[in-house]
């Protein structure tokens, strides 16, 4: 009895406070105009975000959004203010759209949804499918339907276009880490595989999602590149160690490093991963 | 039949044993592969069954068996030297001392410095241990002040490694620690044989030449001492025969739990309370019992985080040694 009391009382007594932070304007903007001061809390949605709308709607973003290594478009997120993704942060930028990813700030989004901001999650992309399902929530949100569907244009044509050039015969790629971590199908490791003209050993190997590889199946598999990220290299565990394991030197496929940046989000830089690998296997198989 | 028939019976029994599990060891993996095609594949040269059986099954059949040995036979010598049957290799900090120094590498970044920079590190941990816990101990001393001091390195190993996993920098490092400290044979290679195999086979035949100090120890410290045996220098003995083996075992397999304790209280009936038997044929049952858990790893696995071959021995060994207490209780009464 007493908790089911006092909860209600305790938003009302937050809400004062935030209301009195974020000063009239809150309340003036009107809600059917596409949202003016966006927040954007995980580096995913930065991205797509940053692609869609104007530096001047944008309130702030993640706080990796400026990490060279992280963010395709670090340098377009420059000077823009950072939120760490804590709800008294966000409240106090008055956002009139909150953008997440379902998997982080978990509590921050509730607790925005119960102040009444819109909040829209967006899931992170494992497939181009869902790469250009997420451009167009996101478009949808902000009010950009027309600019989204001409990046998804784009995308798909750049993509036709890379898969008209492949060989008959398809190379197989790998993704393999230390600890045995590796990706199968659905995941955009995948399709960026693909989209380079590879077959994806691990998911020939039956594993689905990202996962452990045994060894031994990443040998029967025999793929020509073994794909590492350069996501922190220097950073303890997260080197290459089983790379340096006989079956796989002895082996001879050729490592293959694609910057992180590429492929930790959905987006069109997706396709640069790929052109990477597809450039580098035309090298290594020679003229 | 005389006793001592039976007895030979049940060595020659678990020697077959653990060949042929070791032989199965070798067929028995993540990829459908028939033995013909396996064995037929390698002495043709082809590429993909070659590098699987030379370079995968070989070591991790061979570190099964090694890492049991080890385990087992340290064991032994300790609950001999210690006459607790509570002892276990990992009593005296040599394992503590191995995982801390494998965390330690882990951490720094070390481990990923050149291939064998993670056992490297398990090795000096462990010298570093065991020559802690010489110091507390002192040469003549106690049983029960060795065993505190072990008991104090291996809970300050314990500290310190908790004291790495909180400052641990990223949740991938933390999760590589986690798995190398449940234990695992999965995915080492030759050189990890290389680097142990010499320093287990050093450990195991310095505590097979303690067997006779053991045999007099059983008859208790002031017995043993007018039979002509050098307490201190049994002592040093076992101390740096474990190290040698265990240390060198855990640095490439990771903490695995059990395998001494329970190997040589499975071989004490087949041994006849003589401690210079019981230590080859703890070894011998540790070799079977460990590749026996780890084939049942590899059996287990169907898709998805393998279930480390530490995890399982805690598993399967914990209401294993209940039901030994259980049987050994029944039989007092």
């Amino acid at each position: 009895m007493c908790t089911q009391w006092r909860r209600p009382g305790l938003v009302a007594i937050l809400g004062a406070v935030a209301l009195s932070v974020a000063g009239p304007s809150a309340a003036v903007t009107p809600s059917r105009d596409a949202p003016q001061r966006i927040v954007s809390l995980n580096l995913c949605t930065d991205q797509i975000l940053l692609q869609l709308v104007g530096r001047e709607r944008i309130v702030a973003l993640s706080f990796l959004s400026q990490d060279p290594f992280s963010s395709v478009l670090h340098e377009q997120a420059q000077g823009l203010p950072v939120a760490y993704g804590s709800a008294e942060e966000v409240l106090t930028l008055e956002p009139d759209l909150v953008l997440v990813g379902t998997y982080t700030t978990r509590h921050t989004t509730a607790l925005l949804r119960r102040f009444g901001i819109p909040v829209v999650a967006v899931p992170g992309a494992q497939s181009f499918a869902e790469v250009k399902e997420e451009i167009r929530t996101v478009a949808r949100a902000v009010g950009e339907v027309g600019r989204g569907e001409v990046i998804i244009a784009r995308f798909e044509a750049r993509l036709a276009q890379m898969q008209a050039g492949h060989g008959a015969t398809r190379p197989v790629a790998t993704q393999y880490r230390s600890g045995g971590f590796s990706a199968g199908r659905n995941t955009l490791y995948h399709d960026i595989f693909e989209a380079s003209g590879h077959d994806n050993g691990a998911a020939r190997a039956g594993l689905d999602g990202y996962g452990m590889l045994p060894l031994e199946r990443l040998v029967a598999e025999h793929p020509d590149t073994l794909v590492s990220s350069d996501y922190k290299r220097g950073t303890p565990t997260l080197g290459n160690r089983l790379l340096q394991h006989p079956a796989i030197t002895r082996m001879g496929a050729d490592e293959h490093i694609l910057p992180a940046r590429e492929t930790v989000c959905g987006g069109p830089w997706n396709l640069d991963a790929a052109a990477r690998l597809a450039a580098h296997h035309e090298e290594a198989s020679g003229p | 039949m005389t006793p001592a028939h039976t007895r030979l019976i049940g060595v020659l029994v678990l020697v077959a044993f653990t060949l042929t599990l070791g032989a199965v060891s070798l067929f028995v993996g993540y990829v459908d592969m028939s033995p013909a095609r396996l064995v037929g594949g390698t002495l043709a040269g082809e590429l993909i069954p070659q590098r699987i059986l030379l370079d995968i099954r070989v070591p991790r059949t061979v570190l099964c068996l090694a890492v049991g040995a080890a385990l087992g036979i340290t064991g032994a010598a300790m609950q001999g030297l210690l006459r607790n049957p509570l002892a276990e290799p990992g009593l005296l900090g040599v394992s503590g001392g191995a995982a801390l120094g494998a965390v330690l590498a882990l951490y720094t970044g070390l481990a990923n410095a050149f291939y064998l920079a993670l056992p490297l590190a398990g090795f000096a941990g462990t010298a570093l241990a065991t020559a802690f816990v010489f110091m507390l101990a002192g040469r003549h001393t106690g049983t029960t002040t060795l065993i505190l001091a072990g008991v104090a390195v291996s809970s300050l190993c314990g500290a310190l490694i908790s004291l790495v996993l909180n400052w641990s920098p990223n949740p991938t490092a933390l999760s590589e620690i986690v798995f190398w400290m449940l234990g695992s044979l999965a995915d080492r290679s030759n050189r990890d044989v290389e680097l142990a195999l010499p320093f287990i086979c050093a450990g195991a035949v310095l505590l097979l030449g303690c067997g006779k100090g053991l045999r007099a120890l059983t008859l208790g410290e002031e017995t043993a001492h007018s039979l002509g045996i050098h307490l201190g220098r049994l002592r040093v003995r076992v101390l740096v025969g474990s190290a040698l083996a265990v240390g060198a075992a855990v640095s490439v397999s990771g903490s695995i739990g059990f395998i001494g304790l329970v190997a040589p209280h499975l071989m004490r009936p087949l041994a006849g309370g003589d401690p210079s038997r019981l230590l080859p044929l703890a070894a011998l049952a540790g070799a079977a019992l460990l590749t026996a858990a780890d084939l049942a790893v590899r059996l287990l696995h169907a898709s998805g985080p393998e279930l480390k071959l530490g995890v399982l021995t805690a598993l399967v060994g914990a209401p294993f040694f209940l039901v030994l207490i259980l049987r050994t209780r029944r039989l007092e009464t």
